[in-house]
């Protein structure tokens, strides 16, 4: 009898190890920690401490095109606790094969996927949490350019396509 | 007069009636050996029944009887033990049942990855790819917003361009 309270134990166990490890790694941690080392690749990444402090400019201070966009971004920014991004303009279409191929389709559920006859490939990736969005992943690849993006937070995704279509609104 | 002695004796046996000193009285005029041939019949049941008498038990009959009983003893015990065994089978379905549990845990994708990747999230160190000014971190993030929005916009824009061509297709039909 104790043999199986134990073992009852071990797996409650293992199972709040994956909750906690789930937490805080973004996929480029968990399958692009390559890329991030890579020379190829430019990387950056914007920490919760910087979003709070973006959310504090000034606005007329900033170099602005419209006001629109501003208050859009920073209303976007409220909800981000990290955005890294890699780019490379090095064999795009094969970083773009090979990143999707690591994606692990059980944690990352495809949202959206473009291709358009340049041959350009555009798809979006949530990682979804008790019906809160904690990740999200845009994976881009063109002629000139490969694109890695990750926003972390709690995300809205309501929020996030009004915010788009105000955005393009030029 | 020993006929009818005898006859008279053999009535009363055979009716349940005689006591034991006839029945004994009976068994010695039966064994003398000018019996009668209407007795003779008798005479040998009754030698018959006296040599029944005689069986006895001999010296080692107690020691076979004990063996015997001892070896259904010992047979009686693995019932007892069989029990046992099946305890350990419902231990073992249960040991197995949570041991196909971990397993099935721990190969799935979604757990492994992310117990391997904590490790390497404290490889990476994310500060030194930090922009120095907020502005700065502010146009990168309206930049990586747009690239959202475009791609989202452009995204759904196919999609209803493809869903208003199916409603033409579907007036077609209707």
């Amino acid at each position: 009898m104790k043999i199986k309270h134990f073992f009852t134990l071990a797996i409650l166990a293992m199972a709040t190890l994956q909750g906690m490890a789930q937490t805080s790694a973004s996929a480029i941690d968990k399958y692009f920690s390559s890329y991030v080392e890579d020379k190829r690749f430019n990387v950056v990444y914007i920490s919760p401490k910087l979003f709070q402090m973006i959310g504090k400019i000034d606005t007329k201070v900033l170099d602005m095109e419209n006001d629109a966009e501003a208050k859009a971004v920073l209303e976007m920014a409220k909800d981000l606790q990290g955005l890294r991004i890699l780019t490379t303009d090095e064999t795009p279409e094969a970083f773009y094969k090979e990143a999707k191929a690591k994606i692990n389709t059980k944690e990352y559920e495809v949202l959206l996927t473009v291709r358009d006859k340049d041959g350009d490939n555009v798809e979006f990736l949530i990682k979804e949490t008790n019906n809160v969005i904690s990740e999200l992943l845009l994976l881009s690849s063109g002629k000139d350019e490969f694109v890695l993006l990750s926003f972390m937070g709690s995300l809205d995704l309501n929020k996030i396509t009004r915010l788009a279509k105000e955005i393009e609104k030029k | 007069m020993k006929q009818t002695q005898i006859q008279s004796l053999l009535d009363k046996y055979f009716a349940g009636e005689s006591s034991l000193q006839e029945e004994a009285q009976l068994r010695q005029l039966l064994q003398e050996e000018n019996v009668p041939e209407a007795f003779k019949t008798y005479q040998n049941l009754f030698k018959f029944l006296d040599q029944e008498l005689e069986i006895g038990l001999d010296g080692d009959f107690e020691t076979r009887i004990m063996r015997e009983i001892e070896q259904q003893h010992v047979e009686a015990q693995p019932k007892i033990r069989r029990l046992q065994v099946s305890w350990i089978l419902r231990i073992a379905a249960v040991f197995a049942l949570v041991t196909a549990g971990l397993w099935w845990m721990l190969t799935s994708n979604s757990i492994e990855k992310p117990i391997v990747a904590e490790a390497e999230t404290k490889v990476i160190d994310w500060s030194k790819y930090e922009p120095k000014t907020p502005e700065e971190a502010y146009q990168i993030t309206r930049k990586a917003f747009h690239r959202v929005a475009n791609g989202l916009n452009e995204g759904t824009e196919i999609a209803s361009e493809g869903l208003g061509k199916m409603e033409e297709m579907g007036k077609v039909f209707n």
